[in-house]
């Protein structure tokens, strides 16, 4: 048999040396991020492989072969000698949840967005300033006023009162994305529309709307992913197990901080973030386009 | 056409709102055949993994329809149980939000320090005639004690534990003690002969023989077993004639300094121990590294959960009392019961009540042992299966040395104070005598003159 060594002609390995010298700093940056991100996914692997093994080794290393941690699929989960109930009624308490505030949310949004991108009324630039500090304001800050509020209109202890409250401090942030991607559309195409026989209603969602998916998608995965990973404010106003998402149903899980599971805990962190990382794996390129806050007419 | 407009648009805000709000009331509509008979929802909430304490009211309400229907009352009560996920501070929280937002529940399961607040509070009723009812006459008589607050009874208790120092068998054998000197520890402790110092002593001596790592092993985070030992060298808590606390500086210093020697001068507990796991604290007693555990009788199934088998634990630990101070001192030990407080909302209390009755029936008492706890009563003591199991009835004697927590509202503050000098002293970065200081200006400042400083 006859072995052909070939040799690196001398000017491909110049070209090479070449393009080292001119893209070095490209290498570096990927070195660099990728040093940075070895943490999280190793978290993200350890996570999955602790919830498919029967034990770990020094507390660290996952060891042995089980599907048992995921289990709570298909059926009941026993944590600490309770029985918790099923995780399914959690997920369809999540979704509802995240959904709904992402469909008022943009809804809300786009309207008031539209408004102050396109409209002059008394207070409007006041109005725009001050949106902003709204979102400033730490729910946990609000806890005791939307307590009253709530209670007020009978709706503590149920998902819509709760989402009422978190759609009304999300939505300052995305009335200030929306805003932005408005102001980019051009004015022509809205008076063309006008000059055709459209009111504003029809301009707004026939017209202005089409332009600005990009932006209805960025303030759509903001909201659902905000939705999703809530906690505190559904912690402290849901009040019923029937009502109970999955951030509330992984602290269950967790149970006696004396005796956790960490494989089930793993399985079933690994269940909740799954729709997210989906979500956010879809249409993260819409969120690359995104410009806050424009910068027309502010 | 502006003007309607607006009116449109209030239309539309006006009906958005009705929705929100019809959706906000979970009435529920009865079946016209079912309307013949009253259903009575009662409500019980707890936290923690001990469901059997709202199964049982589930078990109870049973034989209260029972008797209702042979009283010919046309009412079924019906009990809804709900268990609360997550931290203490945050059970309670719920509990005052969903009070004042009148969806708490009637029967509210707690730890019994709580009934200070509860009570001076208003969430709760007075519940006195159960001290006269007849399920309650064989009840030990020192847990009335455990929710008394301002002269009144304010709760059931519903079980009951004590905290026993659990030992090392085999590590006593392997040090030359024979059989019967083991088996006659726990009375020897009980007798007053065996102290805290002589337990420091042998701690050492199993380390200097390298049978175990540590001597003593104690909880990891802050607890009712910090107050135990503080009553254990003769410290005084609480006032009842005045319902003020009581900070008892000769007594806390000797407790302080009694950690503060434990890891400093004798070194047989680990520094670091406060900022230890539970977990990795049970897993050094399961795996024979220390002599002693200041635990509680629960802890047996915590080591069952870790792995041991329960036959094991029988065979390689028992059980004393917490031993005296002072030779021909009394040993001591400390119950924090579960109560069933009532609250002052419900609309049935005369219900509530004869269900609280109900459940303190020996066979439903007897139902405690599943989750390592004791009937609260001398029948629920002689139930075959509290008899039957070969751990608990060890360790029932225990019960006639328990003492409680003082139930305080500012107990809390006290014990938060009390605890930080606790880490403070056992991570040497401060004396006995400085952290006792600091203790006393931080509970000053928490509770101002709402307790009374004993200096002598």
């Amino acid at each position: 048999m006859n072995m052909v060594v070939k040799k690196t002609p001398p000017v491909a390995r110049d070209s090479f040396l070449k393009t080292l010298q001119k893209k070095w700093h490209l290498l570096l940056a990927y070195l660099l991020l990728t040093i940075f991100s070895l943490p999280i996914g190793l978290m993200f692997l350890w996570l999955f492989l602790t919830s498919i093994s029967t034990h770990t080794i020094a507390g660290v290393i996952p060891a042995g072969f089980t599907l048992e941690h995921w289990s709570f699929l298909w059926g009941p989960v026993e944590v600490g000698g309770r029985v918790l109930p099923s995780i399914w009624q959690a997920t369809w308490n999540t979704i509802l949840f995240a959904g709904g505030l992402t469909i008022f949310e943009v809804i809300i949004s786009t309207m008031a967005g539209y408004t102050l991108s396109r409209m002059n009324f008394p207070g409007r630039k006041l109005m725009l300033r001050s949106v902003l500090i709204l979102h400033a304001f730490p729910g946990v800050l609000l806890l005791i006023a939307i307590f009253y509020v709530l209670n007020a209109l009978g709706l503590i202890d149920t998902l819509w009162g709760v989402m009422l409250v978190k759609v009304a401090l999300q939505i300052p942030l995305s009335i200030y994305i929306i805003k932005g991607f408005f102001d980019e559309v051009s004015w022509d195409i809205e008076w063309a529309a006008l000059v055709d026989g459209c009111n504003r209603l029809t301009v707004w969602y026939q017209v202005i709307l089409p332009q600005v998916k990009p932006g209805i998608a960025a303030i759509s995965i903001f909201s659902f992913i905000a939705g999703w990973s809530e906690f505190l404010l559904l912690f402290t106003f849901i009040f019923s197990e029937h009502n109970n998402t999955l951030a509330i149903y992984l602290l269950a899980i967790i149970g006696d901080f004396r005796v956790v599971n960490y494989g089930l805990l793993a399985a079933a962190a690994l269940f909740y973030i799954f729709p997210v990382l989906l979500f956010f794996l879809f249409t993260q390129k819409f969120l690359m386009k995104m410009n806050m806050g424009g910068g027309k007419q502010v | 056409m502006l003007k309607k407009k607006n009116f449109v648009f209030l239309l539309v805000m006006v009906f958005s709102l009705a929705i929100l709000v019809a959706c906000g009331d979970q009435t529920t509509t009865v079946a016209p055949e079912e309307q013949a008979k009253e259903i009575i929802t009662i409500k019980a909430q707890t936290a923690g993994a001990e469901t059997r304490r709202v199964d049982n009211l589930v078990a109870a309400a049973e034989k209260l329809n029972k008797e209702l229907v042979a009283e010919g009352k046309n009412i079924v009560v019906e009990v809804e149980t709900s268990i609360f996920d997550g931290g203490w501070a945050d059970y309670y929280r719920q509990f005052k939000l969903a009070f004042r937002a009148q969806k708490e529940p009637d029967i509210y399961a707690v730890g019994h320090p709580n009934i200070g607040w509860l009570a001076s509070g208003g969430y709760i009723l007075p519940l006195c005639q159960l001290k006269e009812a007849a399920a309650y006459q064989d009840i030990f008589p020192v847990l009335w004690e455990a929710v008394t607050w301002n002269d009144q009874i304010w709760g059931a208790p519903l079980d009951l534990e004590v905290r026993p120092v659990f030992f090392r068998v085999d590590v006593l054998q392997k040090l030359g003690w024979s059989e019967a000197e083991i088996k006659n520890l726990p009375e020897k402790v009980r007798a007053g002969a065996f102290t805290v110092e002589d337990m420091t002593q042998l701690g050492k001596e199993a380390q200097a023989a390298g049978l175990v790592e540590w001597g003593i092993l104690h909880r990891p985070t802050d607890g009712p077993e910090f107050h135990m030992m503080a009553k254990n060298f003769g410290a005084q808590l609480y006032d009842p004639a005045q319902d003020k606390l009581i900070f008892d500086k000769p007594a806390i210093l000797k407790t302080l300094q009694y950690l503060h020697g434990l890891t400093q001068n004798e070194k047989v507990t680990p520094e670091a121990i406060t900022t230890m796991e539970w977990k990795q604290v049970h897993q050094m007693m399961i795996d024979g590294q220390a002599l002693f555990w200041y635990g509680g009788i629960w802890n047996v199934f915590n080591y069952v959960a870790q792995g041991m088998p329960f036959d094991e634990v029988m065979d390689k630990f028992d059980f004393m009392l917490v031993p005296a101070a002072e030779k021909g001192g009394n040993p001591i030990t400390l119950s924090h019961p579960f109560v069933y407080t009532v609250s002052a909302q419900t609309e049935h209390p005369e219900l509530v009540t004869r269900l609280l009755e109900l459940v303190a029936a020996p066979e439903f008492q007897a139902a405690n042992v599943e989750t390592g706890h004791l009937p609260i009563t001398k029948s629920g003591i002689k139930h075959e299966r509290v008899q039957a199991d070969p751990f608990l009835s060890t360790v029932t004697y225990m019960i006639e040395y328990t003492t409680f927590q003082p139930n305080h509202p500012d107990f809390v503050s006290y014990g938060g104070a009390f605890y930080k000098a606790i880490q403070a002293v056992q991570l040497g970065r401060k004396t006995p005598a400085e952290a006792l200081d600091a203790m006393e200006a931080q509970i000053k400042s928490d509770i101002g003159d709402n307790i009374i400083i004993k200096e002598g």
